[in-house]
């Protein structure tokens, strides 16, 4: 807690909230400012229970924590199903330090590899590309693709070596505009960074390039592993993205996935329009192998563009050749889970129902008193069904299914 | 991901389709069926002693776990002959199954929400498959690999396809595999992608031609995931995975998508019958940006391919 960390997700009591532009100006609660408050000590919310053992107490807190995490808004709303994300990667000398762990490079490494796999288990019609900047320089790693292969791929070679001089936001912001500039109107634009420099080397104005950002309408969100700086969150605020400062890898890991859903759409703007797509059809019957165009392999296997006739290895991805989005109808399907939300659990406080957890059976343990935290079970309040919170978390983050409701 | 080694531990889950109605069609009685499935769980549970099950049961009204269950009303009288595992197995999931289609005539006519006579809620069997999946690797320490084994008796219910989409993709990320044995009626097209999706295998059991059930799960249901990759599965017939568009039930090779609600036309309209969407019609203009970006940009193509594609664009 030593730095000037922010997360507007844990805004309750028990959070020792030391920023200065939180949502209510410079006002505390009760109307003084924030810093005449009684200072509030994290240790002093858990207290012990009636056998001395605080155990049940950190339990429960955690358990409040994850499940805070993960209730959503499951409003119906238009979301950008296709999305184009362009992902920067900070490469400066600060990405060298070890304030997490092992050093902040190798952590949000490890954190954006699980990301890319995320997004494209979430977004399996979505894009995206990989831009690293350093020495006040920008550079392409990948250009906008579908094969989270040649994300992570790229990411392994390059990414970690190197580490030289100040980032360019500036110019790691128009490399992705010029990236986005292609990408076709009804789908989303959005650029998510990851920082850890707080300093921008840019050869020119960024308020243009934000003026441009916001012309092009480019939703723009950081995750900053130091602190928070100024003209980042204001690029981020004024685009419609958000801001947020990792305040250990875990928390950083959140706010990254933040991303992961496709966010509303609130540009009147934003078009719809009917995507010509192909169903390609698997081939695996031929004697000799045959390269494919997307990697120049040979293999048996692949799947043949009803267009153009060529042969690509694996699905959903675009025609190398004639450029048409090639999917397969589950894909398709893997969408809808966005379009219709999973409703959020509530959590049951007495009357309970059911005498185990619907989802894997776990016999409730002894019948839980209101005031300790013992069983907590959530209830879906469309089946009346009640789970426990590994498989309400399971639900609503993997499965995208209650087992009651179906 | 790691690889599998041989000495992890693996978890089975058992989906059994309990459908009566469905079962009556069937040249191999619900009996018989059960009974080579007992044989196979005891298989599999021998080969390992940290091997886990779980057994579930599903009809068209509910779905039900048959084992583990609850020790304390369980009353099974135990049998120095047999092994005491077996035996537990054996006698609960036989009392399980006979008790929910006992209990399934009673019951005719309730509301079960479109779910027609001789469908089955596999997509809420398979939900609860992956919770106790989820839950159980969860809570053990060492790597545990999980496989679902479906016996299918009934038909697909089309309502039910985004719920088993959702279920499939989940299984494939938590690196389940989902092995379908279909013992009679037709082929199970939902299904077969499941196993296709997930890289488990499908077997149709042609049991009135003379196939044995048991002998098809023991030479293919009862390896572990370390075992199948030396195995050589039996092969399937292509799985299409076109898709159908919405206005005329045509199967399609290139189709429009709208680009809201995700439906599928095979031509072009004004408005998404769907979601009643009116569309910008810029389609041909967006498209042919996207291609030259291809083309210019992307440093993959060799020059023979930028050449071909610009043939086929011209």
């Amino acid at each position: 807690m030593a730095k000037g960390v922010k997360d507007p997700a844990d805004d309750d009591d028990d959070y020792i909230d030391i920023d200065d532009t939180g949502p209510g100006d410079l006002k505390g609660a009760d109307g003084g400012y924030a810093w005449e408050e009684e200072y509030k000590r994290s240790w002093d919310v858990i207290q012990e229970d009636a056998s001395g053992s605080i155990q049940s107490v950190v339990l429960g807190i955690s358990d409040q924590l994850r499940h805070k995490r993960r209730v959503r808004d499951t409003e119906a709303i238009q979301r950008g199903i296709i999305r184009h994300v362009v992902l920067i990667l900070d490469q400066s000398e600060s990405m060298n330090l070890r304030d997490l762990m092992p050093t902040r490079i190798q952590a949000a490494l490890t954190m954006v590899g699980a990301f890319i796999g995320e997004y494209f288990d979430q977004n399996p019609i979505s894009q995206l590309a990989v831009i690293a900047t350093k020495d006040g320089l920008a550079e392409k790693l990948t250009d906008l693709s579908g094969n989270p292969m040649d994300h992570l791929g790229a990411l392994k070679e390059k990414a970690n070596k190197d580490l030289a001089g100040e980032p360019s936001l500036q110019n790691a912001l128009e490399l992705a505009m010029h990236t986005l500039k292609r990408a076709p109107t009804h789908g989303s634009r959005e650029v998510v960074c990851v920082m850890g420099s707080l300093t921008t080397c840019d050869p020119g104005d960024i308020a243009q390039t934000l003026e441009a950002l916001k012309l092009a309408q480019v939703r723009v969100s950081m995750v900053h592993l130091a602190a928070e700086v100024h003209v980042f969150k204001k690029i981020c605020k004024e685009t419609g993205g958000v801001f947020y400062v990792a305040q250990n890898e875990d928390n950083m890991k959140d706010l990254l996935f933040e991303n992961v859903p496709p966010p509303p759409i609130v540009s009147a703007k934003a078009t719809s329009d009917m995507i010509q797509m192909g169903f390609p059809i698997k081939a695996n019957n031929s004697e000799v192998p045959t390269p494919c165009v997307c990697h120049h392999e040979l293999s048996f296997v692949g799947y043949i563009c009803p267009r153009c006739k060529s042969k690509v290895c694996s699905l959903p991805t675009d025609c190398d050749v004639c450029g048409l989005p090639l999917v397969s109808a589950p894909h398709l399907a893997r969408s809808y889970h966005h379009l219709f939300p999973e409703e959020n659990y509530k959590e049951v406080v007495g009357d309970f129902v059911d005498s185990s957890c619907f989802g894997c059976g776990t016999v409730w343990a002894e019948p839980p008193d209101a005031s300790e935290h013992g069983v907590s079970r959530y209830r879906c309040p469309r089946c009346k069904h009640e789970y426990c919170l590994e498989c309400d978390i399971f639900i609503h983050e993997t499965l995208h299914n209650c087992p009651g409701c179906v | 991901m790691s690889e599998p080694l041989e000495s992890d531990p693996s978890l089975l889950v058992v989906v059994l389709d309990v459908n009566a109605s469905a079962w009556s069609k069937s040249p191999l009685t619900v009996g018989n069926a059960l009974q080579q499935m007992v044989i196979f769980i005891n298989a599999y549970l021998a080969l390992k002693p940290e091997n886990k099950l779980v057994v579930l049961a599903s009809n068209k009204r509910e779905c039900k776990c048959l084992y583990p269950v609850d020790r304390a009303n369980a009353t099974i009288e135990r049998d120095i002959r047999v092994y005491e595992q077996f035996r537990v197995v054996d006698a609960t999931v036989l009392s399980g199954v006979q008790a929910m289609l006992s209990g399934a005539e009673e019951t005719v006519g309730d509301p079960n929400r479109g779910i027609e006579e001789g469908q089955t809620l596999m997509s809420r069997a398979l939900s609860k498959a992956l919770c106790h999946i989820h839950r159980v690797v969860d809570s053990t320490t060492s790597k545990v690999w999980s496989r679902i084994l479906v016996l299918s008796a009934a038909d697909d219910s089309p309502r039910e396809y985004i719920s088993l989409m959702n279920t499939i993709f989940a299984a494939q990320r938590m690196s389940v595999l989902i092995d379908i044995c279909k013992v009679f009626g037709g082929d199970s097209v939902f299904l077969q992608q499941a196993a296709e999706i997930t890289g488990g295998n499908y077997l149709k059991v042609d049991t009135a031609g003379g196939e044995s059930m048991l002998q098809t799960l023991m030479f293919t249901c009862l390896a572990d995931h370390y075992t199948r990759e030396v195995l050589v599965a039996p092969t399937n017939e292509t799985i299409d995975f076109r898709a159908t568009c919405f206005c005329h039930k045509r199967v399609v090779d290139i189709g429009y998508v709208c680009s809201v609600c995700l439906s599928i036309f095979c031509e072009m309209a004004p408005v998404c019958s769907t979601c009643q969407t009116k569309f910008s019609f810029r389609i041909a203009r967006a498209e042919s940006a996207q291609s030259n970006g291809t083309l210019k940009q992307s440093p993959k193509p060799a020059a023979a391919t930028a050449a071909m594609s610009t043939l086929t664009l011209s």
